[in-house]
C-alpha cells in the first residue's frame, strides 16, 4: 500500500534528520541487531529441523520395557526404501521391506514372545546399504 | 518478533529509572544503562517474588515490570511536587547540567564520523553473525547447563536450589549422593533467560540464548565507545587534543569491534555461553563509566547507578564480582597516590558523592536486599574462599607476558603499555580523574592476569585474562587518539616535535598492524564445522528416551564423544546431573581432587569387574554413546540390549534385567 505524498515527505524528512542525531545511531544499532537476531533464528531452525540438509535415520523398540518386539523407523534421510530382518540367534524369523517418505516414521508390529535364549535382532539396511540393528537379550 | 518484544521486560523499567533520575545521558549511554538496570531490577526483582514464594509466571513477570516501571514515574512526580512546593530545596547545577544534556552533546558528530560509526558497527556485526551462523545451534556445553537452570525456572516459577546428584561410595559399595550444593551457578545468570522463555515462549532449543547473548556483547562494545567518547571530553578540559571526543570513540569501536571479534570473550563467548563472563564484560565498565562521570560531574545520582549496578553483578557472576571490586580498589588507590597532595579536596569531593541522598538511599536498598531477601549462593557455599588462596595448579600462576598479549592482541597490548606510559609520566593528566582510573583499573588486571599469586588469587589465569580485554582497549584507543597531540609540532607542548607527514606514516603502520593483527586472529578463529545433523539425531535420542523412563530409572551418556550432550538434560528436567556423564579422561586422573571413577569405568569397560560392579550398585539402566567410539565393548556385552541406533548415537540398556 503506497503512503500518501504528504506523509511520505513526512517520513523521509524524519528519516533524514534522525540520520543526523545521536538517537539515528541508536535505531542503527536497533536495526542491526534485530536484522541478526532474525538471521540467527532462521539459521538455527534450519540446522534443528531433522530434514532440511540431512541424511540420516533411526531405528528404535516401540517398547524396550516390554516383550513387545515392534520397532520403528524414523526416516530423515534421502531414500525412501528400507528393508528389516528379525533373526533370533543368528536364524531368520522374518524379513520385510518398508516404505518411507523423508521427515515420517513407520511402525512395524511383530509379534511378542518370552525372550529367552539369545538374543533377537532387529537389522535393517536402506538403499544405499547402510545398516543399524537393534536387539533384545 | 517475540523475543525481540520480550525485551521490553528490561528496557521498561531501565528507561523509566534513567528518565527519572535525569541523569545527563546521551542517547547511546542511556539505552546501555537502561538495559543494564533493567537487567538489574528485574533480577533482583524476581528474586524476591521467588523469596516470597510468588511464582515467576507470566502474570508475575508483567506485573512486576509494570510495577517497576511506574514506580520510578510515580516517585519522581512526588519528588517534582515536593521540590514545586520547596524551591529553596532544589538543584538547579544538576537541572541545569540536565536541560544542558538536551541541547548540546559530547555525542554530536559529523556526518563523516556517522559514516565511520555505522561501517564499523555494521562490519562487527557482520563478522560476528557469519561466525554464529555456523555456532548458534544447541551444542555448547556451558550453554547447555546454563539454560537447564534457566528452564527449570521457566518450568517451576520458582528459584532453582543449586544443587546436583553425585556418586559416593559407602563401605564399598557405590550409590547415589543426595543432591549437594554447588558455587558455579548464580541465579541472576540465569534469570533473563527465563524471563524471557516465560514472557515470548521462546523455545530455549533455538537461537534465542545466543541472541540475546549477542545483544549483550554488542552493548559492551558500545559502552566501550560511550567511555572513550566521555574519556575524550575530560582530556579536552586539559589539553588541546588532535581530534574531538567522538572521535575518541570511533578509533575506540574500531579496536574492540571488528578486530579480535571471534576471539574470546567476543562472540567465542557468545556461542560458548559464557554468559557469565559476557554479562561481566558490560557491566564492569558501565560501573566504571558511572563512577567516572560522577566523579568529574560531581553528580550523586551516578555514583547511585554505579552503586546499584555492582550489586547488581554480585547477584550475576561471582568471577566478575571479583574483578570489579579488585580493580576498583586499583582504581581508587590510583586516585588517592595521583592526588596525594590533595587528599583533603578529594575527601571533600568523595563525601559530596557518597554523603547524598541517592547514593545513601542506595546502599541502604543494597543492605536491606542483601541480608534481609537473599544472599548470593555462592556466599552462602563459601566459595569464596576457593577463589582467594594460594594458586594450586599450573593454570593459575599466572600468564606470560606473550601469552597475556597474544590473548588481548599484540597491536592492542603495545598500545595499551604507551598509554600507562603517558598517563604516569605526563603532566597534563595528573588532575584527571582518567589517568588514575585508567592506570589502576588496566594495572591491576595485568597483576591479576601475570602475577596472581601477588594478590592472592587462585582462579584459573587465562579466565582473568578475558577481563583484560576492556581496559586494554579503551589504553590503546587512549594512546592512539592522543599521541599524536603530544607529539605534533601543532600540540601545546610537544614532546618531541615530529614533522606532520612522518607523524601520520608512524601512524599509519601502527593502524596497519593493529587491523593485521586483529583481522588474522578473526581469519584464524574458524568455527568448527557445523554439527547439526549430529545434534538432531542426538535431541531425537533424548526425545524418544524420556517419555519412557520412570523416575527409578538411571541414565548414563558419554560427554566425551556425543554432541551437544549437556543439552540431553533439558529433555528429562530431573537434576543437574541427570543423565549421569562420562566426563574427559584428564578428569580421572586429577592428582588433587580424587574423582569418582564410576562414571568412566561404566562406559569404558562395563565388560570388567570394576564397570560391573558400578552398574549394579548405581542401577543405571540406560546407556548412551557415541557407536563410533564406544560400541564395540557394549557389542560384547550379554547383559546389555541396543534399544536405539542412529549414525551418532545408541542407547543401550538393562530394562528387563
Amino acid at each position: 500500500m503506497k503512503l500518501p505524498e504528504r506523509l511520505r515527505k513526512k517520513a523521509f524528512h524524519l528519516t533524514r534528520e534522525l540520520a543526523r542525531t545521536e538517537a539515528g545511531l541508536v535505531v542503527l544499532f536497533v536495526l542491526l541487531f534485530a536484522g541478526s537476531a532474525f538471521f540467527l533464528d532462521g539459521a538455527v531452525r534450519r540446522d534443528l529441523d531433522p530434514d532440511t540438509g540431512k541424511n540420516w535415520w533411526a531405528l528404535a523398540f516401540v517398547d524396550p520395557k516390554s516383550d513387545d518386539l515392534s520397532f520403528f523407523i524414523d526416516n530423515h534421510s534421502d531414500g525412501n526404501t528400507f528393508s528389516y530382518t528379525v533373526s533370533r540367534n543368528k536364524t531368520v524369523l522374518e524379513s520385510g521391506t518398508a516404505t518411507i517418505p523423508k521427515g515420517e516414521r513407520k511402525t512395524i508390529p511383530l509379534f511378542s514372545g518370552p525372550l529367552t535364549g539369545g538374543k533377537t535382532a532387529i537389522t535393517v539396511a536402506d538403499t544405499a546399504g547402510k545398516k543399524q540393528e537393534i536387539y533384545r537379550q | 518478533m517475540a523475543f525481540l518484544l520480550s525485551l521490553l521486560i528490561f528496557l521498561l523499567p531501565g528507561y523509566a529509572i534513567t528518565r527519572s533520575l535525569r541523569i545527563p545521558f546521551s542517547r547511546i549511554e542511556e539505552s546501555i544503562f537502561a538495559f543494564a538496570l533493567g537487567v538489574g531490577v528485574f533480577d533482583l526483582g524476581t528474586i524476591f517474588l521467588g523469596k516470597q514464594d510468588i511464582p515467576i509466571s507470566k502474570t508475575g513477570i508483567l506485573l512486576l515490570v509494570a510495577g517497576m516501571t511506574v514506580a520510578p514515574i510515580a516517585l519522581r512526580w512526588v519528588y517534582d511536587f515536593f521540590k514545586n512546593r520547596f524551591p529553596e530545596t532544589r538543584d538547579l547545577k544538576e537541572e541545569s547540567a540536565y536541560r544542558f544534556r538536551k541541547e548540546s552533546s559530547v555525542f554530536a558528530s559529523t556526518g563523516r564520523e556517522r559514516l565511520l560509526f555505522t561501517a564499523i558497527l555494521a562490519l562487527t556485526v557482520l563478522i560476528k553473525v557469519v561466525y554464529l551462523s555456523d555456532t548458534a545451534i544447541p551444542t555448547a556445553t556451558d550453554l547447555g547447563h546454563h539454560m537447564y537452570w534457566s528452564k527449570l525456572i521457566a518450568e517451576t516459577g520458582k528459584l532453582p536450589n543449586y544443587a546436583k546428584i553425585g556418586i559416593e561410595e559407602r563401605d564399598g559399595t557405590y550409590a547415589l549422593s543426595e543432591p549437594k550444593p554447588i558455587a558455579d551457578f548464580i541465579i541472576g545468570e540465569h534469570l533473563p533467560f527465563a524471563g524471557i522463555a516465560i514472557v515470548s515462549g521462546a523455545d530455549f532449543f533455538s537461537a534465542f540464548p545466543v541472541d540475546f547473548l549477542l545483544l549483550v556483547d554488542l552493548l559492551s562494545l558500545l559502552t566501550v565507545f560511550a567511555f572513550s567518547v566521555r574519556i575524550g571530553e575530560e582530556c579536552a578540559r586539559t589539553m588541546r587534543l588532535p581530534l574531538p571526543p567522538f572521535s575518541f570513540g570511533l578509533i575506540a569501536l574500531f579496536l574492540a569491534g571488528p578486530l579480535f571479534t571471534l576471539a574470546s570473550p567476543e562472540a567465542k563467548f557468545v556461542s560458548g555461553g559464557v554468559v557469565g563472563n559476557v554479562f561481566g564484560n558490560l557491566f564492569i565498565p558501565l560501573v566504571f563509566l558511572a563512577l567516572f562521570r560522577s566523579f568529574v560531574e560531581r553528580n550523586s545520582r551516578l555514583f547511585a547507578v554505579g552503586i546499584f549496578l555492582s550489586f547488581t553483578l554480585i547477584y550475576i557472576h561471582h568471577l566478575s564480582a571479583l574483578v570489579l571490586a579488585f580493580a576498583m580498589i586499583g582504581a581508587l588507590i590510583a586516585l588517592v597516590v595521583a592526588r596525594r597532595n590533595h587528599l583533603d579536596s578529594l575527601a571533600r569531593d568523595m563525601k559530596q558523592l557518597v554523603v547524598a541522598p541517592f547514593p545513601i538511599a542506595a546502599f541502604l536498598f543494597v543492605g536491606l536486599f542483601f541480608f534481609t531477601v537473599a544472599m548470593p549462593t555462592y556466599l552462602e557455599v563459601h566459595a569464596v574462599g576457593t577463589a582467594l588462596g594460594t594458586p594450586e595448579k599450573s593454570t593459575r600462576t599466572g600468564l606470560s607476558f606473550f601469552q597475556m598479549s597474544k590473548s588481548s592482541g599484540q597491536a592492542r597490548v603495545a598500545l595499551a603499555i604507551a598509554a600507562l606510559g603517558i598517563l604516569l609520566f605526563a603532566k597534563s593528566f595528573r588532575r584527571t580523574v582518567t589517568a588514575p582510573l585508567l592506570f589502576g583499573w588496566g594495572v591491576t588486571l595485568i597483576v591479576m592476569t601475570m602475577w596472581p599469586n601477588l594478590l592472592f588469587l587462585n582462579i584459573p589465569s587465562n579466565r582473568i585474562a578475558n577481563y583484560l580485554i576492556i581496559p586494554i582497549v579503551l589504553l590503546a584507543g587512549f594512546a592512539f587518539t592522543l599521541i599524536p597531540g603530544l607529539i605534533s609540532r601543532d600540540g601545546e607542548r610537544p614532546l618531541a616535535p615530529l614533522p606532520g607527514k612522518l607523524l601520520s606514516l608512524f601512524f599509519l603502520i601502527v593502524f596497519t598492524f593493529a587491523a593485521w593483527d586483529g583481522s588474522n586472529d578473526n581469519r584464524t578463529t574458524l568455527p568448527d564445522k557445523p554439527k547439526s545433523e549430529e545434534t538432531v539425531q542426538v535431541f531425537a535420542a533424548s526425545r524418544y528416551l524420556a517419555p519412557r523412563l520412570s523416575m527409578d530409572d538411571i541414565f548414563l551418556k558419554d560427554h566425551i564423544y556425543i554432541v551437544a550432550d549437556s543439552w540431553m538434560k533439558l529433555f528429562f528436567m530431573r537434576d543437574y546431573s541427570y543423565p549421569l556423564s562420562r566426563g574427559y579422561f584428564k578428569r580421572y586422573d586429577d592428582a588433587i581432587k580424587k574423582r569418582e571413577q564410576c562414571t568412566l569405568l561404566m562406559i569404558s569397560s562395563p565388560n570388567l569387574p570394576g564397570g560391573k560392579k558400578c552398574l549394579a550398585d548405581l542401577g543405571v539402566d540406560v546407556i548412551a554413546v557415541n557407536p563410533a567410539y564406544d560400541a564395540a565393548q557394549f557389542g560384547k556385552s550379554d547383559t546389555f540390549s541396543r534399544i536405539y541406533a542412529s549414525n551418532t548415537i545408541q542407547l543401550y540398556s538393562k530394562f528387563n534385567r
